[in-house]
């Protein structure tokens, strides 16, 4: 689940290639922005749109589930990387924009729409492709993503009665 | 935890003067700590981690893992493809180990003085040591009828297959089974450090920095003059602005493997060989669906172990078996799936069962592990290259994994790959043996650090040698897992408990 400093932006040309794509990319389109529900303290707007975005395709509407957006994945996400070292938020905020990227989409999913504007069953397919890329690079971002996402979510107690996890013990309430 | 000598954050710049310094209150730290400072020793131990108890100790995967665990819980490999646990508190990772024991395996030993030197390391000459710690942190087998559902998965699965299987040892009392030994035991059952030798080091007159990260240690003239400090911030690990410098006749680097090389390395004793030879215990795991409950998040985490696999001739890396606790945070970063095939994976979190197979690294010709390294701004660096000899061992663990669970009666089993293989009958096997393996294809863990600082009195290898000594400082001695010249192919905490042991018994009498 991890994303470690600064990883994302050693892994030699092709990753930097990739970079550079992303931040090209961005001026096709511009992004679908969603206001956040707090203010950001490390994300900044267009990429926590991004963020909220994929949270919504990896984790869409179940019945017995809250949904990422009443639960503020994002937001908790943007806090958990405000709290920590800079220099992971910092990649983090990069692997989300190449997400993003309409330079990017085109070069490896023949698409040239950022991610917030294609419709649920093309975002699914854009997370599909990262997840199985023969690039290990893309696969590696998926996994940073794609953790962090789940950390987040699954460790809510909103999320327990859906999964049967009792939660923490009773043992708490007496010590 | 209120003791006079636990200092739980600076806030003043300090300069002490102590016949040592300990640096790290893990496995290592805390027993040598306790030892050097029951003959009579004035002893300062700094630990970058925070002092919690069991009262801090919320049952609370995220929150765990953010306060509990190195760079937050988000401590891996500098290509992401590893994740690696590993606990930064007092205590260090035994405060969130899941209390599993082992001696040294005797082959490992001779493996070690063959290989590379060791002089003194016999099963009969570390025995007495391994008692001690044993009695004092209440080391004993877990009755196999306690063993959870998911454990007993494992027991009855190798039974039916004819592999070697049985209970393990753990360090703990009264346990109340509540399955939540990664996150800090909320009953004070096992026996950490926090609740053992740190607090025996304090009434022996030890004094404890809490939230201080050794940063460079000086060196004069081949002797280790003073250590520097600097204060962190619990929840961000940032630094504050205060600093400490440890003046000691002795320094004792127990900071854990990857911490401790790279201790070394941001101190300038970089002589090619710091950090190099570190190992992992690569882990996969497998899950598997049980129509019946499992349970995975209760009980003691691990008390079954099968080592059937571990010798799997000269050509070929052996690999051992266990059991994860399965709280969902750890169940749904490591399913690799979205959408709604993940919240199927999720929905069935308890009928899940896991195994886990930890690669055996070192021992092959040519496994020299991975390396630490230290950036610019002295931040330690890890990288682990996944060669074909683990890519077979992931594979047919995978494989066998698979069949056990199978066996012990499991509806359905799923690999972690990035694209799952389901697996429901024997012939499904094969589709596991033609999935990839390596980086990014599909999850791998690892818990157990070792290595980086290789004991032994091979000069070209070695970087301490049979006592813990520096080979180039001569009051500079590595005790924890790092020094390991290999992987250990059990549960690394017992072997480092008696190696501080041993150390101070070593120690103390240069110092006297």
């Amino acid at each position: 689940m991890a994303i470690s400093r600064r990883a994302l932006i050693r892994l030699g040309v092709g990753g930097s290639l990739l970079l550079l794509a992303g931040g090209a990319g961005l001026a096709f389109q511009p992004s679908r922005l969603r206001a956040p529900s707090i203010p950001l303290r490390a994300l900044d707007a267009r990429s926590i749109s991004v963020l909220a975005a994929i949270v919504d395709r990896l984790l869409p509407p179940r019945p017995g589930f809250p949904t990422p957006a009443e639960l503020r994945i994002a937001e908790r996400i943007d806090a958990f990387l405000a709290d920590g070292d800079p220099a992971v938020a910092a990649d983090f905020r990069r692997a989300l924009l190449l997400f993003e990227s309409g330079l990017a989409g085109l070069v490896f999913e023949g698409r040239s729409a950022p991610f917030t504007r294609l419709p649920p069953d093309e975002q699914d397919r854009v997370l599909h492709a990262w997840r199985t890329s023969a690039w290990s690079f893309r696969r590696m971002v998926y996994r940073a993503i794609h953790g962090l996402c789940m950390a987040t979510y699954f460790t809510c107690p909103e999320t327990f009665p859906g999964t049967g996890y009792p939660g923490p013990s009773r043992l708490g309430e007496s010590r | 935890m209120n003791h006079p000598r636990v200092h739980h954050r600076l806030d003043e710049d300090l300069e002490i003067e102590r016949d040592v310094c300990v640096i790290g209150s893990g496995a290592g730290g805390a027993v040598v700590a306790a030892g050097l400072a029951s003959r009579g020793l004035s002893v300062a131990i700094l630990e970058e981690g925070a002092y919690r108890t069991r009262v801090d100790f919320r049952m609370d995967e995220g929150e765990a893992y953010r306060t509990l665990y190195q760079d937050r819980g988000l401590r891996s490999t500098t290509d992401l493809a590893i994740t690696i646990l590993q606990g930064k508190a007092v205590g260090g990772s035994t405060v969130v180990n899941w209390t599993t024991c082992f001696r040294a395996p005797d082959a490992v030993l001779r493996h070690w003085e063959r290989e590379f030197g060791l002089r003194g390391w016999t099963p009969e000459a570390l025995a007495r040591h391994f008692e001690a710690v044993e009695r004092r942190l209440s080391i004993a087998e877990w009755p196999e009828a306690l063993a959870n559902p998911n454990n007993r998965v494992l027991l009855e699965g190798c039974r039916r297959l004819g592999y070697a299987v049985g209970p393990l040892r753990r360090n703990v009392r009264r346990c109340e089974n509540t399955g939540y030994c990664g996150m800090g035991c909320p009953v004070d059952a096992k026996q950490a450090m926090h609740l053992t030798y740190v607090p025996d080091a304090l009434e022996s007159g030890a004094e404890l920095f809490a939230c201080v990260r050794a940063q460079r240690i000086e060196v004069e003239r081949g002797r280790a003059r003073e250590v520097l400090g600097l204060a962190v911030d619990p929840e961000s690990g940032r630094p504050t602005g205060w600093q400490i410098r440890v003046r000691a006749r002795a320094l004792v680097v127990s900071a854990g493997a990857l911490n401790s090389p790279a201790l070394l390395l941001r101190s300038g004793l970089d002589d090619g060989k710091v950090g190099r030879r570190t190992f992992l215990h690569p882990t996969v795991a497998m899950a598997a669906f049980f129509d019946h409950p499992i349970h995975g998040y209760s009980g003691a985490p691990q008390s079954i172990v099968s080592h059937h696999f571990a010798d799997r001739g000269e050509e070929r890396m052996g690999f051992f078996l266990e059991t994860p606790p399965i709280h969902p945070m750890l169940a749904a970063t490591a399913s690799p799936s979205f959408g709604a095939a993940q919240f199927e994976v999720m929905s069935r979190l308890s009928h899940m069962q896991a195994l886990i197979a930890l690669a055996i690294d070192g021992f092959l010709p040519g496994d020299e592990g991975g390396r630490v390294t230290v950036d610019r701004e002295g931040r330690m660096r890890f990288s682990y290259p996944i060669r074909e000899p683990l890519r077979e061992a992931f594979r047919a663990a995978s494989v066998e994994m698979a069949r056990i669970q199978l066996a012990a009666g499991a509806a359905e089993v799923r690999s972690l790959h990035l694209e799952p293989v389901i697996v429901q009958s024997e012939r499904d096997l094969e589709k596991l043996e033609r999935a990839p393996y390596g980086a990014h294809r599909h999850s791998i863990f690892s818990a157990h650090q070792m290595g980086g600082c290789p004991m032994g009195e091979d000069e070209e290898v070695c970087v301490v040698d049979s006592e813990l000594r520096h080979r180039r400082v001569e009051n500079l001695y590595v005790v924890d897992g790092s020094v390991f010249p290999t992987s250990l192919g059990v549960n690394p905490s017992e072997t480092i408990y008696a190696l501080a042991h041993r150390a101070a018994e070593r120690i103390a009498p240069a110092l006297r």
